[in-house]
């Protein structure tokens, strides 16, 4: 067993915190206020090639393995304090994977350079108002109806969905009660279809500068060739998509983790009570030993199933052990945080605030702590 | 010919079980009798993956493939057969 990470990856490591330190921190409390979306900052990220870490080379990406890119992601969230940003270029990644998975040669060719730019915005949309948790139990259908389908329904909470120009719909296709069998398939619509409409961003408690929204399909009629995969998958593919977001999503939560820990670190140093550092008493420095001890836990747990996904394995159970164990220990991290900087971090201007905003979302959003639970017994056979 | 035993007893004990079927035949449909849901689909592949050294494919994953114990027999068989 190797844990070392090869030059290539600390190197771009470096690279990608100072960029996010240099080219990402301006303005995020204003943004994170006024819940607006730093679209410069977004094309940044661009250049800088974070939306093309997973396309293939041939379609102008990086094409790097999931581990490389877990790694660049955790760089990303560890240097850029916009938590929503972060997950925003989440988000396209997650869509690229499902378009180089499962798209056609011509999907790939039109879609993935463009999505891989940042020229094109994609939103994955499957939660609804009555499937949630119950995915697998949505409504919105899309019908076969000549050559192609009729999506009709509504979607909630989506990701990127005020800003999607491209947008990969989870719809029921079949007439089955089950999630298997032709029952669920994914659709890729345009945001200029006839049908489709988005509603407005959605205010959240955090992740502000994420635009999420509902969008509606009133008969949006969807050619064949816009079928991603093939009819029937759609619960396949998105098995697929939530391991994949289970890696990404957690790199970002570590990343996050690492830079709240140091912030927390360097101020327990300086800020002096009863003539000492504060960080001298015990009850404060627990805090920040146990931050680091899952920090470094979550590592192990992100690289292992980064790595199991690059040898072409499933990490359904480690994909879920990952995100349950690290998105808690952030949400607890980012409290105890806010705790030792005291009415400091209490404040605005501390940022730590809004980290812990922010990672409350961590423990809902890609399968809820008590749904990774349930996943976890229910692969031990209870 | 009889369903791989091993395999009788991962979907009975494990896909089946608290389901209240009684005894679940190797004909029975897996999906309307509920057996086979979103999770213990993905419960299955990990174990034919994990006991059988054979790799699902997408192609693989077909309606006909896992409606019934007998349907999943078939395709591990025709697997190790590749």
């Amino acid at each position: 067993m190797n844990f070392s990470l090869s030059d290539t990856q600390l190197l771009q490591w470096e690279s990608i915190v100072d960029f996010s330190r240099r080219e990402l921190n301006e303005n995020v409390r204003e943004n994170d206020q006024q819940g607006n979306f730093p679209l410069e900052n977004w094309k940044k990220c661009a250049e800088m090639g974070l939306l093309s870490l997973l396309t293939p080379e041939q379609y102008g990406g990086l094409g790097e393995d999931l581990l490389s890119s877990a790694l660049s992601i955790e760089a990303l969230a560890y240097g850029c304090q916009d938590g929503g940003l972060v997950h925003a270029v989440i988000t396209q990644l997650c869509c690229v994977v499902l378009m180089n998975l499962y798209g056609s040669a011509e999907q790939k060719q039109r879609y993935l350079p463009k999505l891989s730019t940042g020229e094109l915005i994609a939103a994955q949309s499957i939660t609804e108002p009555d499937a949630g948790s119950d995915v697998m139990s949505m409504r919105t259908r899309g019908d076969i109806n000549g050559a192609g389908y009729l999506l009709s329904g509504g979607k909630v909470f989506i990701s990127n969905g005020p800003l999607a120009d491209l947008i990969f719909v989870f719809a029921r296709s079949g007439e089955g009660k089950s999630s298997f069998g032709g029952d669920i398939s994914c659709f890729i619509i345009e945001k200029h279809a006839a049908g489709y409409t988005v509603g407005k961003p959605l205010a959240k408690m955090g992740l502000r500068t994420l635009q999420n929204s509902e969008l509606f399909f009133d008969e949006v009629h969807v050619p064949d060739h816009m079928l991603l995969g093939k009819h029937g998958h759609g619960m396949f593919i998105f098995n697929e998509s939530i391991e994949w977001e289970r890696v990404l999503m957690t790199a970002a939560h570590l990343g996050t983790m690492e830079r709240v820990l140091e912030k927390s670190v360097s101020y327990v140093k300086t800020r002096k009570q009863f003539g000492q550092e504060i960080g001298k008493n015990q009850s404060v420095s627990n805090k920040l030993g146990t931050i680091k001890m899952n920090l470094e836990l979550g590592k192990l747990i992100l690289y292992k199933m980064a790595w199991l996904k690059d040898q072409g394995k499933r990490v359904t159970l480690e994909a879920s052990l990952g995100k349950l164990f690290v998105s808690e220990s952030l949400k607890n991290a980012c409290l105890d945080a806010v705790q030792v900087h005291g009415a400091y971090g209490y404040m605005m201007e501390c940022d730590v605030e809004r980290d812990l905003r922010d990672s409350i979302a961590a423990t809902i959003y890609s399968g809820t702590s008590e749904i990774q639970r349930n996943i976890i017994a229910r692969i031990l056979g209870l | 010919m009889p369903a791989d035993l091993k395999l009788l007893e991962f979907i009975k004990t494990d896909l089946a079980r608290g389901k209240g079927l009684g005894t679940l035949q190797e004909t029975d449909d897996l999906i309307e009798t509920e057996v086979m849901d979103s999770l213990g689909i993905m419960k299955l592949i990990l174990f034919l993956e994990d006991n059988y050294a054979v790799k699902i494919s997408d192609e693989d994953l077909t309606l006909e493939n896992f409606c019934s114990i007998e349907s999943i027999h078939g395709l591990l068989e025709r697997k190790r057969n590749q």
